[in-house]
């Protein structure tokens, strides 16, 4: 069918150009791509694991050192003055004398702590080299143990922990001090992590010359 | 397509998602006939007897003992009896637990198929757990290390002496809370229909622990 | 169209061997322009070429389609200039606003658009949830006011009202002369029931502190409690504190409604002068 010249352009009379010569990407253009783009995306997945997860998240805002060295948090200010071994703990109370025992070891740490402005009440842990949390141990009454003082600002208090462990737990422990948890657990608290400084020989030899009997009023 | 296949050219039918619509059906019917579409079996709980061991996922147990005997110092009153569970616990967990975690871990305890914990009588006040080291009693339960704990059923007067006991061990999970994605030892549970219980405080479902393991144990009297 | 099929419009054509084919896309050669409207005058043909039998019209002036937009009044005579369909020039033009071409935002512009945007979404978000989060905080842990009271005047707090009697050094009975930079000092404080609730104040005293200058704390522990408080009834509370030898001239008493609020300082609370 002729249609009406002039409503259906013609195409130019020119030839059409040819198209241009497409180049081959070589084989190995291709595969340094795919490689490179696969390590991107492994790059990318692998940088999501620097997301800490949520328990880590809210954990405690610690400062860690050693014995002997002051360690200084918003609250208070701690540190390890001296740690002992004993077999039996004889607290001496106002009418009468208890004894606690163990088959394994008492530790116990003396702690140093002062408060920049209020006072507070300090509590610990024993943290292990493999992660384990040991409580105060319940054998010690907790008036004679330093929970139950108060710290306060302008002077450094001394006090005493009472831990029992595993004999083979001792080397590469942490003493770690903080204010007593409340009931739901605060996030990001001030805690202070002192590392007890001893290692396998030197656990030995302090437990070898452990006391048979330690004594403390409380 | 955006440009015609040659003239001479076979013609090709889709024929791809049909296929495999096909086969994804006949995969499932297939399926289906030989029962793979069913609910999983519940695992049963195991059965054990005295001195077994069971590992809890929060602590392991084993069922050492069961007594009846007076009470003592730290362990009740001398003029009372007693039927007292003796359990050697080893704390899995990474941090120290209380002993009292022995009532929720070991779910139900029967003497002679009347349960005595958890106690139909509100004003009971359930066993009394401890950890008894030399002659002494405590609470701890130290991370990876075992302890004996005694879980003391206070018996009444009048009551004959229970021959059997049967304890339903209950386990824990490593639970990820679902909305701060913060990490504990939970009881595990299964969902079921609601009590009225429940309903009175307005939950949809109940949830009851899960039974891992029944055990059994003779019960032996002491006199003293 | 071509001459040897007029239907063929070229898109349906089979590419030739070796040229790219639909399943091989590749950069197709764009269509030339081609002038659709208005429509190219027709070619003249000579008056007997056509071969359908329709009457020789004569010669006469076809229709020449204007340029658009019309030129002003529309209806002026019908032969205007003609057109010329270029594409537009990228100066803006200022007839008829819809169809003046919008110049592109300069580069720098646009960049800067969306810089400030994003900067005020961001600190949009970040103060709606400080608002959020500090106005729940500040719900669980009411925020400290304190109540300067001066020398000898009384003020109120959780079911009394409170007098300061005296702050001073304790006698030496209670000082402990092991640890010589600090001093104990004694404090007596005088309380008025206001209601009943005030007898369950000896049990549970408020948080008593004795305060420095700059805001340090010390503990003030109740050494005696009245026997009993009740509406209208006076009692006097002792309290026990140790402050550091420097400070002991210039620690004024801080209580809190409890020791809780104490230890969080929250709420209300009353400092008194010496």
């Amino acid at each position: 069918m002729v249609t009406s010249p002039g409503l259906v352009p013609d195409a130019p009379s020119r030839p059409a150009p040819a198209p241009p010569r497409r180049r081959r990407v070589p084989l190995w253009r291709r595969l340094l791509a795919a490689v490179l783009g696969l390590a991107l995306v492994c790059g990318a997945v692998y940088v999501q694991t620097f997301v800490l997860d949520a328990d880590r998240l809210r954990a405690p805002l610690t400062v860690s050192g050693g014995m002997h060295d002051e360690l200084v948090t918003d609250t208070f200010s701690a540190r390890l003055e001296r740690v002992e071994f004993a077999r039996t703990i004889r607290i001496k109370k106002t009418y009468a004398t208890d004894e606690a025992t163990t088959d394994r070891i008492f530790m116990i740490v003396k702690v140093g702590a002062t408060a920049p402005r209020r006072p507070v009440q300090l509590a610990a842990y024993l943290l292990t080299a493999d992660g384990l949390r040991f409580d105060p141990t319940d054998r010690v009454p907790p008036g004679a143990t330093f929970s139950e003082k108060w710290v306060q600002p302008g002077w450094w208090r001394s006090g005493l922990y009472f831990f029992e462990v595993p004999k083979d737990r001792v080397a590469g422990a942490r003493v770690v001090v903080r204010e007593p948890q409340t009931l739901f657990g605060d996030d990001w608290v001030s805690e202070v992590s002192a590392d007890l400084g001893l290692d396998a020989t030197e656990a030995g030899r302090m437990i070898g010359a452990a006391k048979d009997v330690y004594e403390v009023t409380g | 397509m955006t440009s015609a296949a040659p003239p001479d050219a076979p013609r090709r039918r889709p024929i791809l998602v049909p296929v495999l619509a096909v086969l994804a059906a006949a995969a499932i019917g297939v399926s289906a006939a030989f029962g793979g579409l069913e609910d999983a079996p519940e695992p049963k709980a195991e059965q054990l007897g005295k001195g077994a061991t069971f590992d809890q996922g929060k602590m392991k147990t084993v069922f050492e003992d069961a007594v009846v005997r007076p009470g003592r110092i730290g362990l009740g009153v001398p003029d009372k009896r007693y039927l007292q569970l003796i359990l050697k616990v080893t704390n899995q967990s990474k941090s120290t637990i209380q002993a009292e975690g022995m009532t929720t871990a070991l779910i139900v305890v029967r003497a002679d198929g009347k349960t005595i914990m958890p106690a139909s009588d509100p004003g009971d006040r359930g066993p009394r757990v401890v950890v008894i080291a030399g002659d002494k009693a405590y609470y701890q339960l130290h991370p990876d290390v075992p302890e004996t704990v005694v879980m003391s059923f206070e018996l009444p007067d009048a009551a004959p002496t229970p021959k059997t006991v049967q304890i339903d061990a209950g386990t824990y999970e490593w639970y990820e809370s679902f909305f701060s994605k913060t990490h504990e030892w939970m009881p595990v549970i299964e969902l079921g229909p609601p009590t009225a219980e429940d309903r009175k405080r307005g939950r949809r479902e109940s949830s009851l622990p899960v039974v891992g393991a029944k055990i059994t144990m003779p019960v032996r009297v002491e006199a003293a | 169209m071509t001459e040897q099929n007029p239907d063929d419009t070229g898109v349906w054509r089979h590419p030739a061997a070796g040229e790219p084919s639909w399943f091989r896309p590749s950069r197709r050669v764009p269509r030339p322009d081609a002038r659709v409207w208005p429509p190219p005058p027709t070619p003249h043909e000579p008056p007997g070429s056509s071969t359908v039998p329709i009457p020789v019209i004569d010669a006469r002036p076809t229709y020449q389609p204007q340029a658009w937009p019309p030129p002003a009044p529309p209806s002026a005579p019908v032969t205007p200039p003609a057109p010329a369909p270029e594409p537009p020039a990228p100066a803006p033009e200022s007839s008829g606003p819809s169809h003046r071409r919008r110049r592109p935002m300069s580069r720098p512009v646009k960049v800067g658009l969306q810089f400030c945007g994003a900067l005020i979404l961001t600190l949009a978000y970040v103060g709606v949830t400080w608002y959020d989060s500090s106005s729940r905080y500040e719900q669980n842990n009411p925020p400290p006011t304190v109540r300067h009271v001066a020398q000898g005047q009384s003020a109120p707090l959780a079911d009394a009202t409170w007098r300061l009697v005296g702050v001073a050094v304790a006698p030496s009975q209670y000082q402990t002369p092991e640890t010589p930079d600090r001093e104990m000092m004694q404090i007596e404080v005088e309380a008025t029931g206001l209601n009943a609730d005030a007898k369950y104040l000896s049990t549970t005293p408020p948080g008593f502190y004795l305060s420095d200058k700059a805001g340090r704390l010390w503990l003030a522990l109740a050494a005696k409690t009245p026997e009993d408080l009740g509406a209208g009834k006076t009692g006097r509370f002792t309290l026990m504190s140790a402050v550091p030898k420097a400070v002991e001239d210039q620690v004024e008493l801080v209580m809190w409604q409890n020791e809780y609020a104490g230890k969080n300082q929250s709420g209300p609370s009353l400092r008194f002068a010496r």
